[in-house]
């Protein structure tokens, strides 16, 4: 392979596939993207599935609602279940602390068009029989919020990007990227070299790599966090349950599966996608405590992802300063599949316009260069 | 060390009678034997019902691997009724809650078949219909249930961990998982190569400073050790160097025998998650992390049915399967049985059959040009043989009544012979998941004939950057020799003493 | 009945595993999550050779032959027939009973039951 293209994404995750589909739609040809391995072998295949928009900071709550109203269209768009079911997120409150900060944030989160409302234990307790309401003095609870089945997202735009001529390259690895001049990139692969006047970094965990290729520093670091999933059983479970403060969270997928996982506090920032027994334990530990019964269900398998986690928890989506042509989005911190079509479709306007319909200037690179950061409190993990 | 019998009943005690509830029925077992067993003595062999054609499954491949005897007891789902032993007063039913639109649904994906996948493709749009398809799998989703009645019944139950297990220490020398002939023979060679002190005393009567003095551990799911060897054997020879080895690792100061011990998983660069097998189904035994410095896999086999229609009716089960109903669990799940296989495992299941009084339709030998063609052994020459044939369908409603194949490898006459029991006999596929998970490559093996390609690792030691070794021996190996997994089991044991001595030499040094 | 059922967890037949590759899904990682295939509770211990052994001889769907006939063409050798990544635990493992053996026992000594 040795040829030119007028975009290449690096990244055949959610992000990657989605972006080139809103790319092609928006009439641009000759779209290359590279995956190293196959569709969703990184985040987006490891992924819990969850799509939430109970948020703290406007910018999320806003970016998670518009990417609910897609998600609500997509099976249709695509011609491509992606088996988005709106089952509602339910978040278990035990401690003061929590309730203040999500009793304040309701009323904003209403005021932006998420139906989020406090819930009492009785309300939680009808909501989701079964649940151990000891330590739990509230929750907070948006019906709209749900669960999609990530491979299928990902195929779905995959395959409506393949039919508007996007060239998908799998087991395809981006070695070196160089600049050449008159503005143009040279894209080293396992497979042949692309020459391409703009790319899209979307590589996940591998974002920072890509990007420190063409001296662009991404301040990110990866994080594993590990998954399980339970034998099948027939549907109990409406939302998925989380608690923001011990960074654990359970869903019923639509084929009967328990999924769930907690995150580590002492977890090394490290690039391991190896599984651990300490989290079946704790994992294990925390499903007993909260849902009693489940102690009778049964593992049937664990696996690992990478969280790509940026300083302030926000994801990193824009341009570079200086380096044109070149965009990215990374950092998403553990909540990039949820915020993909509303991320995709913004890049997509964003390279082919150079504006975007809501505005992302507060998520660019260059906010790390500047004092202060602000962090979301609604992020888990 | 004696072998301590972990939770598996005592054979030699006096059988009680357990009382049982089946699905509202009262029916009567035997307390300690497996529950598949007493239901089939009582009739019921369908166990469970698969989830989109509603096909009746029943036991399969008896160590609890394969699902299809997974039944609901005392609200607990998804216990392997084939390994789990029946206790009084038990209520056991199937899992089979299907919402009440189900028969119409199987019934139409019975009639037309679907391709992959069509659950992405179809009803998209509009909404509601969407909607309503995606809310009726998700009610036909799923096998067992989750009760919600008995509120924290299990939780926090402290684990009762049983003789050998408990005494299990977090970290040996040397770990060897699977007690078969290679096992015990690594176990064995591995004590002997191990530098430093040895135990003085041996036998029963063991203190915990012995205890402590135990190198290596030898573990095994089952009760016993023999692996795939117990029971019935053409060879007196096999029988008798099996009996040796397990006297002789009982009885090593160095080897601490854990039978009853399931390795639950492998996790890189050092550790094993270890479960207890048996036991009631109400404890909550709790799990151990075990290190060692070197690992020596020796997990034998699985039976994989070959493709044929209907590969999974009630009845058909491969051939290690078969050994374990019959010389392990003590019952036949048939009367009439057709064999379909090559080589050696073919002739030693022929024979273990014969041995157990049950007639043989037709010993099938599969195909033209199969791995291995042994002498005849101790199978007489009035069984019926049918060669290079090629096994298409099993036949039957509920359970196997008939098996059909075509002679000269598929081209010849089609023939159907009646049976009520189909036993598969081929080279078993290596058990992959330890040494997979401690980084094993495997390929398909070029084997002319399809029902004996296998996944075989590429190599059969590995060392990661720690100095930590993973050896894999006997059929875990792709040996199927008894003598040579003997022989493989003494060069993995003296290979991972070594990389044990090593590593510890590299710590003192440090 | 009258059907070749290559993975009785889920309950997919040899057609259907062929279907997949047909629709592009090409390697065994995306094989298993497109159709199902050794993702039940059995993990692939009673499909995933069948799938492989399926998938390199061809795609002879009418009647899964000796080798001996399909054995020529082997397009999907390299990407399909490869062992995907097999997870812990090895069998199901109970929630109840995933508990560390000797941590619950020190509760036990200080009398928190």
């Amino acid at each position: 392979m040795n040829r030119t293209a007028d975009m290449v994404i690096i990244g055949g995750g959610v992000n990657g596939v989605a972006c080139a589909y809103y790319l092609a739609r928006r009439g641009m040809k000759n779209i290359v993207l590279f995956e190293k391995g196959y569709l969703g072998y990184g985040a987006t295949g490891r992924c819990g599935g969850g799509i939430r928009q109970q948020w703290g900071m406007d910018e999320n709550i806003i970016l998670a609602r518009d990417s609910v109203r897609m998600f609500e269209k997509l099976s249709h768009e695509l011609g491509f279940n992606i088996f988005f079911r709106q089952g509602g997120y339910l978040i278990l409150i035990s401690d003061e602390r929590d309730y203040d900060l999500i009793s304040k944030t309701i009323p904003r989160q209403n005021e932006l068009g998420v139906p989020a409302e406090l819930l009492e234990p009785k309300d939680i307790a009808s909501l989701v029989p079964g649940l151990n309401l000891k330590t739990i003095i509230a929750g907070a609870y948006c019906p709209t919020d749900g669960t999609a089945y990530p491979y299928a997202v990902l195929w779905g735009y995959a395959e409506a990007a393949k039919r508007r001529g996007v060239d998908i390259r799998l087991h395809t690895e981006v070695l070196i990227i160089s600049r050449k001049s008159g503005g143009t990139y040279e894209v080293t692969t396992t497979n042949g070299t692309v020459h391409t006047p703009r790319i899209l970094n979307v590589a996940g965990a591998a974002t920072r790599n890509t990007a420190s290729m063409l001296g662009i520093v991404i301040p990110t670091k990866p994080y594993r966090h590990e998954i399980a999933v339970s034998e099948p059983l027939k549907s109990f479970l409406d939302p998925m349950v989380i608690s923001i403060r011990k960074g654990f969270y359970f869903s019923q997928s639509l084929r009967g599966e328990i999924v769930g996982g907690i995150g580590d506090p002492d977890e090394p920032s490290s690039s391991s996608t190896a599984s651990s027994p300490e989290f079946l334990f704790r994992y294990a530990e925390a499903l007993r405590k909260t849902f009693p019964a489940l102690g009778k269900v049964r593992i049937i398998r664990q696996w690992a992802g990478l969280y790509d986690v940026s300083p302030d928890a926000r994801p990193i989506i824009g341009t570079v300063d200086g380096v044109d042509g070149y965009y990215h989005a990374c950092g998403f911190s553990g909540h990039g599949f949820m915020l993909s079509p509303v991320v995709a479709k913004l890049l997509s306007e964003l390279i082919t316009t150079g504006k975007t319909s809501i505005p992302i200037d507060s998520l660019n690179l260059k906010r790390f260069s500047e004092p202060g950061l602000t962090r979301d409190p609604y992020v888990v993990g | 060390m004696p072998v301590e019998k972990n939770p598996a009943p005592d054979p030699h005690s006096e059988p009680s009678k357990a009382v049982f509830d089946f699905e509202g029925r009262s029916l009567e077992g035997i307390a300690g034997e497996p529950i598949a067993k007493s239901l089939f003595r009582a009739g019921i062999r369908i166990l469970s019902y698969s989830v989109k054609y509603h096909r009746p499954r029943g036991i399969h491949c008896g160590r609890g691997r394969c699902g299809m005897c997974h039944m609901e007891v005392d609200g607990i789902p998804g216990i392997p009724t084939c390994n789990t032993p029946l206790e009084n007063g038990m209520k056991i039913r199937r899992q089979d809650f299907r919402p009440f639109f189900a028969p119409v649904l199987t019934a139409a994906a019975r009639r037309f078949p679907l391709p992959a996948g069509f659950y992405y493709r179809r009803f998209t749009k509009p909404v509601f219909l969407k909607n309503l398809f995606m809310d009726s799998l998700r009610k036909m989703a799923g096998v067992g249930r989750v009760t919600l009645d008995e509120e924290e019944r299990l939780a926090g139950i402290i684990p009762d961990c049983l003789g050998t297990f408990d005494r299990i220490k977090p970290h040996y020398d040397v770990i060897v998982v699977g007690a078969g002939l290679s096992g015990m023979s690594a176990a064995l060679s591995a004590a002997s190569s191990v530098s430093g002190k040895r135990g003085d005393a041996s036998g029963p009567q063991r203190n915990e400073a012995e205890q402590d003095n135990m190198r290596i551990l030898l573990m095994d799911e089952y009760p016993n050790p023999g692996g795939h060897s117990i029971g019935h054997q053409d060879d007196s020879g096999l029988l008798n160097k099996r009996d040796d080895l397990a006297r002789e690792v009982a009885e090593h100061p160095l080897i601490h025998v854990a039978s009853g011990t399931l390795a639950q998983g492998f996790y890189p660069p050092s550790t094993i998650l270890i479960a207890p097998t048996g036991g009631s189904i109400a404890s909550a035994q709790g799990m151990k992390q075990v290190t060692a410095r070197a690992f020596i896999f020796a997990t034998g086999a699985y039976d994989i049915i070959p493709l044929f229609e209907n590969n999974e009716l009630p009845g058909i089960f491969g051939s290690r399967a078969a050994r374990l109903f019959l010389e392990r669990d003590g019952y036949s799940l048939g009367k009439t049985a057709a064999v379909y296989g090559t080589g050696a495992e073919l002739e030693r299941t022929v024979s273990l059959l014969l041995s157990k009084s049950i007639d043989i339709t037709a010993v099938v030998e599969a195909g033209a040009n199969p791995r291995e063609t042994p002498a005849r052994g101790s199978v007489p020459e009035s069984v019926q043989r049918i060669s290079n044939a090629h096994l298409v369908s099993a036949n039957g409603k509920r359970w196997i009544d008939s098996a059909t194949l075509i002679t000269e490898a598929g081209r010849g006459e089609r023939i159907t012979l009646r049976c009520n029991m189909l036993c598969t006999a081929f080279r078993g596929q290596p058990a992959y998941e330890l040494p997979h998970q401690a980084k094993f490559n495997f390929s398909l093996s070029d084997d002319v004939l399809d029902e004996e390609r296998i996944m075989i690792p590429d190599e059969v030691e590995r060392r990661d950057a720690t100095g930590t070794a993973c050896i894999l021996a006997g059929e875990a190996a792709g040996e199927t020799n008894w003598r040579r997994k003997i022989e493989q089991g003494k060069e993995a044991g003296e290979k991972a003493a070594n990389a044990a001595s090593a590593i510890k030499e590299t710590g003192e040094k440090a | 009945m009258g059907k070749t059922i290559i993975c009785h967890c889920e309950d997919i037949s040899i057609e259907e595993l062929f279907s997949a590759v047909e629709q592009g899904y090409k390697d065994i990682e995306s094989i298993k999550r497109y159709t199902g295939i050794a993702t039940g509770t059995c993990q692939g211990k009673c499909c995933l050779i069948q799938t492989l052994r399926a998938l390199a001889s061809g795609d002879d769907r009418s009647s899964p032959k000796t080798a001996s006939e399909s054995a020529a063409s082997t397009p999907l050798k390299g990407i399909a027939v490869k062992m995907p990544t097999i997870r812990q635990p090895v069998i199901p493992a109970r929630i109840d009973r995933i508990i560390k053996a000797g941590e619950k026992a020190v509760k036990k000594a200080t009398g928190k039951a």
